[in-house]
């Protein structure tokens, strides 16, 4: 217990840590007061001035038609150059008022884009926290400190991942209800939080836990990565070089060979399926043509599927980090 | 009673990831006895700092035996790491963090109450200046912070590596007298140093390691008289009649080196007789002094670290000299 609380004092004690979750909380504040501002408030005055603009729009566009393109157009299926039904002219319901109404939020759509966006950027912060708190402390010799004072090294470590996570999922769940809580004011403000029943709510909540979930893997993927490197660069090296494999080089190899579902390879692609509850891949070179048209092979990848690959990844990582902090000399 | 630290055949060999094995450790023996302070020297790549972290547990021997207050080690370290205190070569802190709060924080990892941070604060000088981040330090207040984080546990065992490293002159003092106050008050202190002259005052006993064994070992007084050469240097009133001098201790019997100033001479038994042999001839002296070994010389000798004209040694240039225990 001791070391735990030593751990999460100096945890909260690191430049690092109150700069990213400020960071953090800056992004996320810039985005509430960008969506703020952008959207408004639609009464019915708002939905009539909407309704009379698209009936005008309809009517100019209608007379443009009439005295301008009409003719051109007959002349031109007279001629056979254009099919017979080409000329058409605008429809009515083409031009609906919502088109003409300025954008408003609407928290029972757009909540779970907002808790994705908290869930990415916190991800982020935790992977930045995780790394440096395990990778400053091995570079500048405070790791070896402390093991003259706990030498179990596989308690310290673990100790050290445990506390990292307890305060990293702490201060995103804090920082995930203020979030709703300003989409919820950014709503009621200039929005609506109409329609929320306790599905919605539960539905959000499930999403919530899962983007938790990113946030606790992106701070252990950084905690491993730096652990096993001994240097938080070493995490930063490793992060940069899967974007790069991953975005560019894996793309280009999979495609070149002609690998089918190539998009099951991305990080990025599980990513979402995690988030969002599933995600279906196509198979554009393997099609069924039994209706008379390209029917590509689907793939579906469920969150359980990618949870199970994120959560066997980092486990084996974080084994690793295990196994070589009690079997290698620290020098 | 026990010694307090015990070391037997240690062996250690670095392997690289190429299959290049470097030997740290070739079979090294220690003994500390309760309540000394033991001196631990060696020259640079000697295998000093691999032996203490061996002992704490940071890097794993391939052979040997090691007891720390009796718990064999590294088995029983945890049981026995409360009772330790060890600053391993250079001090290393969070730059950003202050003394008090890095000591602090060590307190809570280690179950040492919190009012003790003030009190190693104000034993190594640092009181004033707790407050203030450690990247403001200076080298010697950083080393005054390493050893106030060795001593936090109130240990009965402290190791500290060149401890006075960086500090000046007021605190090289300072430091060996808290050193001598913690020995008196039943700390032992293992030190490694590379300031001689410092382990010769301050230490009652030392090991000499190099190129990962020990080469002598035993109290400081024992290791010097055990590489004395019994010589005692002899100035007359006047260097006109040393050569006359020189023939009459040769006479009898003594063995006599010339210098221009002076004579070495060996193998009489008692000063004195010197004095009565000249006299005798009318030769009197006015100057006889036994010529005493001191540790830096007994270390260049058993080390092979002595500079030579026109050479430059390279770090791992040192010899092993055969073991010698040197016993009361």
């Amino acid at each position: 217990m001791s070391l735990m609380r030593a751990e999460r004092r100096r945890l909260h004690k690191r430049r690092v840590t109150k700069m990213m979750l400020l960071v953090g909380v800056v992004i996320l504040g810039l985005i509430a007061v960008g969506t703020f501002f952008s959207n408004h408030k639609v009464d019915d005055a708002t939905r009539a001035a909407a309704a009379v603009q698209a009936q005008e729009e309809f009517q100019r566009v209608d007379r443009e038609w009439n005295d301008h393109i009409k003719a051109d157009c007959e002349n031109e299926v007279k001629a056979g150059r254009i099919p017979a039904d080409a000329c058409q002219g605008p429809r009515q319901e083409d031009f609906r008022a919502e088109y003409y109404m300025p954008s408003t939020f609407v928290f029972k759509e757009s909540f779970r884009e907002m808790i994705l966006i908290w869930a990415m950027i916190l991800g982020f912060v935790g992977l930045i926290i995780g790394a440096s708190s395990v990778g400053a402390e091995w570079s500048s010799g405070g790791m070896m400190n402390l093991l003259t004072w706990q030498p179990r090294r596989m308690r310290v470590l673990s100790t050290k991942l445990c506390v990292l996570l307890g305060v990293i999922a702490a201060w995103a769940t804090a920082i995930l209800a203020f979030w709703a809580a300003a989409m919820w004011t950014i709503g009621t403000l200039r929005g609506t939080t109409a329609g929320m029943t306790s599905g919605t709510w539960q539905s959000f909540g499930l999403t919530s836990l899962r983007g938790l979930g990113v946030v606790v893997a992106g701070a252990t993927f950084g905690f491993v990565l730096a652990s096993l490197g001994r240097r938080t660069t070493v995490a930063m090296g490793v992060l940069i070089a899967l974007i790069v494999v991953t975005q560019f080089g894996l793309t280009i190899v999979l495609y070149m060979a002609k690998v089918h579902f190539p998009e099951q390879f991305f990080v990025g692609v599980h990513l979402n399926a995690w988030m969002n509850g599933k995600e279906i891949l196509y198979d554009q070179m393997d099609c069924d043509f039994s209706t008379g048209s390209c029917e590509p092979a689907k793939m579906v990848l469920t969150w359980q599927k990618s949870g199970a690959i994120f959560g066997g990844a980092l486990l084996a990582l974080v084994g690793a980090a295990l196994w070589q902090i009690r079997s290698r000399d620290v020098a | 009673m026990a010694p307090v630290l015990e070391i037997h055949g240690l062996h250690k060999t670095y392997r690289g990831v190429f299959g290049t094995a470097r030997v740290a450790l070739d079979g090294f023996d220690m003994t500390v006895e309760a309540g000394e302070v033991h001196g631990f020297l060696g020259p640079n790549g000697s295998g000093k700092t691999t032996t203490l972290r061996t002992l704490l547990g940071l890097i794993k021997a391939n052979g040997g035996e090691m007891r720390i207050l009796g718990h064999p080690v590294p088995h029983e370290l945890p049981d026995v790491i409360g009772e330790v205190g060890a600053i391993v070569e250079s001090p290393q802190f969070f730059s950003h963090f202050s003394a008090r709060d890095t000591l602090s924080l060590l307190a809570d990892a280690g179950n040492v109450p919190q009012p003790r941070v003030d009190e190693v604060l104000e034993l190594v000088g640092l009181r004033d200046r707790a407050k203030d981040k450690v990247k403001t330090y200076s080298l010697g207040m950083k080393q005054r912070l390493a050893v106030a984080s060795a001593l936090l546990k109130k240990p009965r065992l402290l190791i500290l590596d060149e401890p006075a490293n960086g500090l000046d002159p007021g605190g090289i003092r300072e430091m060996r007298d808290l050193m001598r106050g913690l020995a008196e008050g039943g700390m032992t202190v293992v030190l490694s140093s590379h300031i001689l002259g410092e382990v010769e005052q301050i230490c009652d006993s030392v090991t000499i390691i190099s190129r990962g064994r020990r080469v002598t070992a035993g109290s400081v007084a024992q290791v010097l008289a055990a590489h004395s050469t019994g010589q005692v240097l002899v100035r007359t009133e006047s260097a006109a009649e040393l050569p006359a001098a020189a023939e009459v201790l040769t006479a009898a019997g003594a063995g006599v080196t010339s210098q221009s100033d002076h004579l070495l001479v060996s193998g009489i038994a008692k000063p004195a007789e010197i004095t009565r042999v000249l006299a005798a001839r009318e030769l009197y002296v006015s100057e006889l002094t036994p010529v005493v070994a001191d540790l830096e010389s007994v270390f260049l000798e058993l080390t092979g670290t002595a500079p030579v004209a026109g050479q430059h040694r390279q770090v791992d240039q040192s010899v092993v000299t055969p073991v010698e225990e040197v016993k009361a």
